[in-house]
């Protein structure tokens, strides 16, 4: 039950980039996503490539070990990139092969967008590989706390997602154990005509099903023996330091914006 | 059915920075017709082993022997399905696994899967439900509805009705109380003698292993540690102990009575009849002198 | 002699749409500092009465005091805050991604300031030896390791009172022995009264007071001596007793005189020597 996607996958270091308050993490990606959209021309997409590069480069993470986790999605990148190669029609024909005509223009297109792409998703993988799930949870909560003003319920979709996200190996867990026991019953999980695997879908998840509302239900039960009455007059344990450092580090992005605005033709 | 390991050894996720070795160099016999408890920590290794003995897992080395079949780590028979009939498995917790509307469907659907005819699986049912200790009027509840004992002995008649030749329990009694853990094991016990079942059980209780099994085999840390006789394996309670386990209460009663009165107990005393007939001995001897 | 910490008088409890009590007209009593067991059987409705005295579900009838206060809307945090419950799933108690964060879960809900937190985690933890585990995610716990941080969770609110509902019965003999150690070391130490409610006998030996419970009543109250007196009466409501118990009066029957009332293996073969010696 091993995956290769590192998307979500933590790990654990003492690098800056690691050390950034998670607010700070949530909004220097958030503000990264939004401004890659400023990049138009070469200088831009270079600053922007620059910028993403320094980022993973201080996370200390291997580049191999990023490299390796970008794979999944290099057939997308590849496609965006034919796609536009083949589609868009500006500037000098440079090649033909048959009815097909590759553009100066589509080049380039091809190029920008899948570049685009790429950053977009190292950014956000750097999000969530040098900060623990918890983070990124206590960091959204406190970064939409103003919103509670309008009455969203945001501790209890802090604590709920934070509740998720602990459950998440126990899940995995089971989900093995169930298989297992269906196996051993005679469910094959890797085959078999369209009929069997819905049986076999139905013989994992049902069991899983009811699992996991027992769990919630004793969970439930559990956090209010121990006190749990919502948000209330509850005081927090966790707790998020801003630093010299992250304000840097907005402003890093905060002139990045501001050139890309420049530099853009 | 004989079941052989041989240099048997498991490493999950082998090949990446999370291997871990969970079995090394086993090597153990498990004779057609025996009971046989596996005993050992958690951790110890057992219920990787008890996994190797219907292909749930591969070895990564070494080879599993399961009747005619042969499963090393690049070899196992196309088919696993036949040798999964041949060996049933009761999970722990096994109530977990039902997902059926009724009873009757559960317990048929292993039977279904290895193509058993609907008639003859539902007969099935009919007789096993009584055999686990539940009436007939059962088979049409929803499993949901029962209690959670009824539900385990739901799911263990689902596995008794693949009609396996070797039954492999992995702590059927964890979470029952007193009375229906008895139950339970003197079930299976019963089971083993009358369809002439292979029985491996893996248990924490040392009780139980004395009473019922005819060999012990005691893991500890990824390998075999000792296999024999109940008798042979609980002879050294201070060798055990050094690995963190037990001997039966029996066992303890008789050791701290030879220290205490300075005789040898000949008999192995592994069930309280049989220890409660020696100490009779010890006291008639007495008599006898007197 | 001072008022006791927990007294319950004539409680009944029927769960929704059931027509039989789980619980019917229940009485007794716990001192400070005193280890009271409750034994019976699965569905003995021993659970049930866990799950009231934390105001978890409501008595029908009867009534309910905790440190002489009655039990009620009004004091049932207070209550909560006091009284510390370990249920019998390590897994599905625990709320926080962390042992610390676990542990800090029932100190945030009673609004203690996060300056405090700290240091009451660091004396929680300490008590039930798990020091070096502070920072570990559930998943890479054992289950004894759990039930020990939810014991931890429940000491940094300074309680008056622990129960253990079936704490022990889904845990291997090391977590098990590992659990039980740490409540009784804070029995004895701390004085924390202790309600353990088990199917156990074994387990339930070692308590000061054992209460028997049947289809919801109570059948039999005592010291363990007076318990394990009724001897097959306990079997056939489907307890197990202590080996020394049922070893003792298989040999009575099968004609040794041995006197009742002792339950550990010691004491069996001490008194089987006098016994012996005196041949």
């Amino acid at each position: 039950m091993t995956n290769h996607l590192i998307i979500g996958q933590y790990v654990p270091g003492h690098s800056v980039i690691h050390r950034l308050d998670p607010r700070a993490k949530l909004l220097i990606v958030f503000a990264y996503v939004l401004i890659v959209f400023l990049a138009n021309n070469a200088a831009t997409y270079a600053l922007l490539s620059l910028f993403a590069l320094a980022f993973a480069a201080l996370s200390r993470i291997p580049f191999s070990f990023i490299a390796r986790g970008l794979k999944p999605i290099l057939w997308v990148v590849l496609f965006t990139l034919l796609l536009h190669l083949f589609m868009t029609k500006e500037g000098d024909v440079i090649y033909q092969i048959g009815a097909l005509s590759v553009y100066e223009g589509g080049i380039k297109q091809g190029i920008f967008i899948s570049l685009r792409f790429l950053l977009l998703v190292l950014m956000t993988t750097m999000l969530t590989l040098t900060t623990t799930p918890i983070e990124v949870t206590d960091g959204v909560e406190s970064l939409l706390g103003p919103l509670k003003k309008m009455r969203v319920p945001v501790h209890e979709l802090a604590l709920m997602m934070a509740i998720s996200l602990r459950f998440i190996p126990t899940l995995m867990e089971e989900t093995e154990k169930i298989m297992k026991a269906q196996a051993a019953r005679g469910v094959d999980f890797s085959g078999g005509r369209f009929s069997e695997r819905m049986k076999a879908i139905v013989s994992l998840l049902v069991p899983l099903f009811i699992s996991s509302f027992k769990r919630a239900d004793e969970l439930a039960t559990a956090m209010e023996a121990r006190g749990y009455r919502g948000g209330e007059g509850r005081t927090k344990f966790r707790q998020l330091a801003w630093k010299p450092v992250d304000t840097v580090f907005l402003a890093a992005v905060a002139l990045l914006a501001a050139l890309l605005c420049l530099l853009r033709s | 059915m004989d079941i052989v390991f041989e240099k048997v050894e498991h490493v999950y996720n082998a090949r990446s920075p999370l291997a871990r070795r969970a079995l090394y160099d086993v090597n153990v016999a498990i004779r057609s017709g025996a009971y046989v408890a596996v005993v050992g920590h958690t951790g110890s290794g057992k219920s990787t082993l008890l996994q190797h003995l219907n292909g749930l897992l591969q070895p990564t080395s070494g080879a599993v022997k399961i009747g005619e079949e042969t499963i090393t780590s690049n070899k196992r028979p196309k088919q696993l399905k036949p040798l999964r009939k041949k060996v049933g498995v009761v999970f722990q917790f096994p109530e977990h696994q039902l997902f059926e509307e009724t009873v009757e469907k559960d317990i048929c659907f292993g039977p279904l899967n290895f193509g058993v005819p609907e008639d003859e699986a539902k007969r099935k049912a009919r007789e096993l439900i009584k055999l686990v200790g539940l009436s007939e009027d059962v088979l049409a509840k929803s499993p949901f509805d029962l209690s959670g004992g009824q539900m385990r002995r739901v799911a263990i008649a689902g596995v008794l009705a693949l009609e396996p030749e070797v039954l492999v329990l992995d702590e059927p009694t964890a979470g029952l109380d007193p009375r229906g853990r008895k139950e339970m094991m003197e079930m299976f016990y019963h089971l083993h003698r009358e369809k002439q079942l292979t029985t491996v059980l893996v248990t924490h209780s040392m009780e139980d292993a004395a009473r019922y099994a005819d060999e012990i085999v005691v893991m500890h840390e990824g390998t075999v540690w000792g296999h024999g006789t109940p008798e042979e394996m609980f002879r050294d309670a201070d060798k055990l102990a050094a690995i963190g386990l037990s001997v039966p209460e029996t066992v303890k009663l008789k050791q701290q009575l030879e220290k205490r009165f300075g005789v040898v107990i000949p008999s192995p005393c592994l069930t309280l009849e049989q220890t409660a007939e020696a100490i009779q001995q010890l006291f008639s001897k007495v008599s006898v002198h007197d | 002699m001072a008022e006791p910490i927990l007294s319950i008088e004539g409680v009944s409890f029927r769960y929704p749409n059931q027509s039989d009590y789980a619980v019917q007209n229940v009485s007794f009593t716990a001192e400070r500092g005193e280890w009271l067991a409750i034994v019976g059987h699965n569905g003995s409705g021993k659970s049930t009465i866990a799950r009231m005295l934390i105001g978890l579900l409501r008595p029908e009838r009867g009534a309910i005091r905790l440190f002489g206060r009655l039990l009620n809307d009004a004091t049932v945090w207070e209550v909560r805050r006091r009284v510390g419950l370990v249920f019998q799933n390590p897994d599905n108690q625990f709320v926080g991604a962390t042992v610390e964060d676990d542990i800090a879960f029932a100190l945030e809900n009673n609004g203690i300031p996060r300056s405090e937190m700290v240091e009451r985690i660091r004396e929680a933890i300490r008590q039930v030896h798990m020091e070096p585990f502070l920072h570990y995610e559930p998943h890479r716990l054992s289950g004894g390791q759990k039930q020990r941080v939810a014991i931890a969770g429940i000491l940094a609110l300074r309680p008056d009172m622990i129960i253990l509902d079936e704490a022990t019965s889904m845990l291997d003999p090391r977590g098990r022995e590992e659990v039980l150690e740490t409540v009784r070391r804070l029995n004895r130490q701390q004085r924390i009264t202790v309600l353990s409610i088990t199917h156990d006998l074994e387990e339930a030996a070692k308590a000061d007071r054992l209460i028997v419970m049947n289809k919801g009543e109570v059948m039999a109250e005592g010291t363990p001596e007076q318990i394990f007196r009724l001897g097959s009466k306990l079997e056939r409501i489907g307890l197990d007793l202590p080996f020394a118990v049922k070893m003792g009066s298989r040999l009575r029957e099968q004609g040794i005189p041995l006197r009742a009332g002792y339950f550990t293996t010691e004491e069996l073969v001490e008194e089987l020597w006098t016994l012996y010696s005196k041949k």
